[in-house]
């Protein structure tokens, strides 16, 4: 049945009665419910995103300021769509004044309210019971706080742990301490510079920053390269040694010489000899700033002369002997660090130069005495010889597999499973030896029968013997 | 554009008030009469409000015709019985032309009315009558009227069909079809009487005849109660429930359950949702209430769908029978359609 129009007294009163403010009050609870989950459920994934994107941009380019702004703005929008998608999730007035009529038992009554003048029953209908709500908001809420330290921890955990090449870091660690002693070592030799040194310091940690595990030939080449000049600088300061400690050994080999076997020579030779070994005295102490600290004046003054006692003679000895020692001591060291091959640096040792005199001798009219010093200590006593028992030996590069080298197959499985079934008969440590004609008693040679004793044999399976007898075949008259 | 609103007014208390005192006043004469059938009286008497015919289902005995004789009494309706037999002809019904001479001499067909022309038509064991008998009942159920020979005669008013059917003995019986099912608003289910009410019985009865009424419902009241009747207002929300439920009884509905996906052949018909609407409008009335509830629409959802519902061959070998298949849909579609989002809940309240 319908009725008069409202009148707007009676409808404010239907308005704000009790049922009426029961369904509102459950509405606004309801939909502050909604709100709030949607809330948490946004603000959760934008601090996960936020996080994560602070995180990038720390690691990438640094973190802006303004964008704590921007995550602040983000928060604000999330929870102002979790407000704009509560209302649209909102039930309708209709739906919860069913719901509350359905748990207050109103019996129709409560709906009816809201599309019927209820007159006298608004007074009769049972007094609304909110029901209660019920969020399972555990695990929004840990979501949300998990979100909460993860961006608190993106925002102030060390770069360097989220940094994306962290895990990529070449480590040359080894490398580079192995590099670096082996330049503290070469400038303590004073085999180089310190210019040099600073410079390929300077290199090495460059190289150290730089190593990336994207790229790692990179690195290694710089290392290998930086390794290279090291043992490059090495080898030439062995070489350099080396052969001042050979001129040092024919000068000591001379000095002791002359002082065992001067008697033994001509006037005329042991001048030419002293004069000899003034020369190598003087080169040697150009080379060596430390002999001639090891020299007296005298001796110094005897060197300009050509002239030496026994004892300055003695002393020359000693002192040669001393800055020997001290080179040999150096190429001991570049062996020990392996930058040189120890072998290829080999000085002499002491040898015996009682004879040298006698040999200079027997030698005065065929080579100049700083000729046969050198044959001297060479070892050579002339002659045809096999040279000397402790040359170093020499390599030339490796023989060429060319021509030698089995060629590589790939063996199929079935193939290889044959391999694998084979029977081995016996092993023989010396080269394979051509036998004589054999049947072979087994696989598909079972039955053929032995060739004919040739030069060249060749066991002919049978059902090639025709094609084989075809090919030799000479038509008559030919 | 109009500012102003224009609602219906409940009907008041004082206008409810008599014809719910009178509605009291009969169910308490019909449990004098009828002993222990307090919930069957309710039912019947709301199928009564509601002007629609009821199926009366239960084994010899039980007091099905006693009910129906009593009902008649009660309202001082015109009552009439037929035995439904399989020898049945639809003019034992419906009524027949009878060629008669009148009083000039001339020769004319004329009608003569047969049991159906009555308030109250207690047809005893209607599955007993061949479908062509059981087929002319279709349109007196329907629309209240006759039509022999072109002729369509209106039945009159209230008219009520009150079967009863035996659901043993079914050698020789016809099972109603689907179309004539559907014209009942409810089958309702008389089961055998406790030990306490038989007890009642055998002391207080002699031969088990009931005791004469003391309290009739004229016809005048009766269309008053009718009157009320129409204006017990039916919500939206409970509108909505009803025709969700009928919809939910369909193997394709959005909200069918999985037993009805699985057991039910064929739903309910729009018919089944108005009958749902008027029977619940009819419990409301029953229970001093101007407008309808959830409750109310559960009180008679399983009467009126329970015989409207085609089961498949599966729910027979699984022992499913329609009442359980309506029983879980009643216990799973919620009433308000309230969607909230996951993790939140309604708590009753207390």
């Amino acid at each position: 049945m319908l009725d008069a129009p409202i009148p707007k007294r009676e409808k404010q009163a239907m308005i704000s009665s009790s049922p009426d403010r029961a369904i509102r009050s459950f509405m606004r609870r309801l939909t502050g419910l909604i709100t709030l989950k949607y809330a948490l459920s946004f603000l959760t994934l934008w601090s996960f995103g936020w996080g994560i994107a602070a995180l990038v941009w720390r690691v990438t380019a640094g973190l802006p300021r303004w964008w704590l702004w921007v995550g602040i703005v983000g928060a604000l929008l999330a929870v102002g769509l979790a407000v704009v998608l509560a209302q649209r999730r909102r039930p309708t007035r209709a739906t919860v004044s069913a719901l509350l009529d359905q748990q207050s038992h109103c019996g129709g009554l409560l709906m009816a309210s809201g599309e019927a003048r209820l007159g006298e029953w608004r007074d009769r209908m049972p007094e609304p019971r909110l029901p209660r709500l019920r969020w399972r908001a555990a695990r929004a809420w840990a979501l949300l706080a998990a979100s909460a330290v993860f961006v608190i921890v993106s925002l102030v955990a060390p770069v360097r742990w989220a940094s994306m090449n962290a895990g990529r870091t070449l480590d040359v660690g080894s490398e580079a301490q192995k590099l670096a002693a082996e330049i503290e070592m070469l400038k303590e030799e004073k085999l180089l510079s310190v210019s040099q040194a600073e410079t390929l310091e300077q290199k090495l940690d460059q190289v150290k920053a730089e190593a990336e595990g994207t790229d790692p030939a990179k690195t290694w080449e710089a290392l290998d390269h930086l390794s290279g000049a090291l043992d490059r600088a090495a080898k030439e300061a062995a070489e350099n040694a080396a052969a001042k400690a050979e001129r040092l050994k024919q000068a000591e080999a001379l000095a002791e010489g002359l002082q065992t076997g001067a008697s033994a020579m001509s006037p005329q030779l042991t001048t030419e000899a002293m004069q000899t070994l003034a020369e190598m005295m003087k080169k040697a102490a150009e080379e060596n700033q430390s002999l001639a600290q090891n020299l007296s004046a005298e001796t110094q003054a005897a060197m300009k002369s050509g002239s030496f006692t026994p004892e300055q003679l003695k002393e020359m000895a000693k002192a040669l002997k001393q800055n020997k020692a001290a080179l040999n001591a150096q190429l001991s060291k570049l062996n020990q660090a392996g930058m040189i091959d120890g072998k290829n640096f080999k000085s002499g040792g002491q040898a015996d130069n009682a004879g040298l005199a006698q040999f200079l001798k027997e030698n005065a009219n065929k080579m100049s005495v700083s000729d046969a010093v050198g044959q001297w200590c060479e070892g050579g006593k002339g002659g045809v010889d096999r040279g000397r028992g402790d040359a170093a030996m020499t390599w030339t590069d490796g023989s060429s597999e060319k021509g030698a080298k089995f060629k590589e197959q790939v063996l199929s499985p079935a193939a290889l499973a044959g391999l694998s079934e084979s029977q081995l008969l016996g092993l023989s440590a010396g080269a394979p030896t051509v036998g004589q004609n054999k049947t072979v008693s087994a696989g598909a040679l079972n039955t053929a029968a032995p060739g004919g004793g040739s030069a060249y044999t060749q066991t002919i399976l049978p059902r090639h013997k025709g094609a084989v007898k075809r090919y030799f075949d000479r038509p008559q008259g030919k | 554009m109009h500012n102003t609103e224009v609602l219906e007014t409940l009907l008041q208390p004082e206008e409810l008030q008599p014809a719910v005192e009178l509605l009291n006043k009969t169910l308490a004469e019909l449990d004098r009469i009828l002993l222990g059938r307090s919930e069957l009286h309710r039912l019947v008497l709301a199928g009564i409000l509601s002007r629609g015919h009821i199926l009366l289902e239960g084994l010899p005995g039980v007091g099905k015709t006693a009910l129906v004789k009593a009902l008649g009494e009660l309202f001082q309706l015109q009552f009439k019985r037929v035995q439904f037999t399989p020898d049945l002809m639809p003019s034992d019904i419906l009524g027949a032309h009878i060629l008669q001479q009148e009083a000039d001499g001339r020769r004319g067909l004329e009608f003569h009315p047969g049991p159906v022309f009555t308030n109250l038509l207690l047809a005893d064991e209607i599955n007993r009558a061949s479908p062509k008998t059981q087929s002319a009942l279709l349109e007196a159920m329907q629309e209240h009227a006759v039509t022999l020979l072109g002729q369509t005669r209106p039945l009159p008013d209230p008219f009520f069909v009150l079967a009863s059917q035996n659901p043993i003995e079914l050698e020789g019986t016809y099972p109603l079809p689907e179309a004539q099912l559907d014209r009942f608003l409810f089958k309702l289910i008389v089961s055998s009487a406790d030990v306490e009410t038989m007890e009642q019985i055998i002391t207080t009865r002699r031969r088990g005849e009931p005791p004469m009424t003391v309290f009739n419902v004229s016809s005048e009241q009766l269309q008053k109660m009718f009157d009320v009747m129409e204006r017990i207002y039916l919500p939206r929300a409970v509108s909505r429930y009803i025709a969700r439920l009928v919809a939910a009884t369909h193997a394709a509905g959005a909200e069918a359950t999985d037993e009805v996906r699985s057991y039910v052949s064929y739903g309910a018909s729009p018919r089944a949702a108005i009958a749902i609407a008027e029977a619940a409008r009819a419990m409301a009335l029953l229970a001093g209430r101007p407008t309808v509830g959830f409750e109310d629409v559960k009180a008679v959802a399983a009467h009126v769908l329970n015989h409207r519902l085609v089961l498949n061959y599966k729910a027979r070998f699984d022992g499913v029978d329609a009442l359980t298949v309506i029983r879980g849909l009643l216990a799973r579609l919620d009433e308000t359609e309230l969607k909230l989002p996951r993790d939140l809940e309604i708590v009753e309240a207390k």
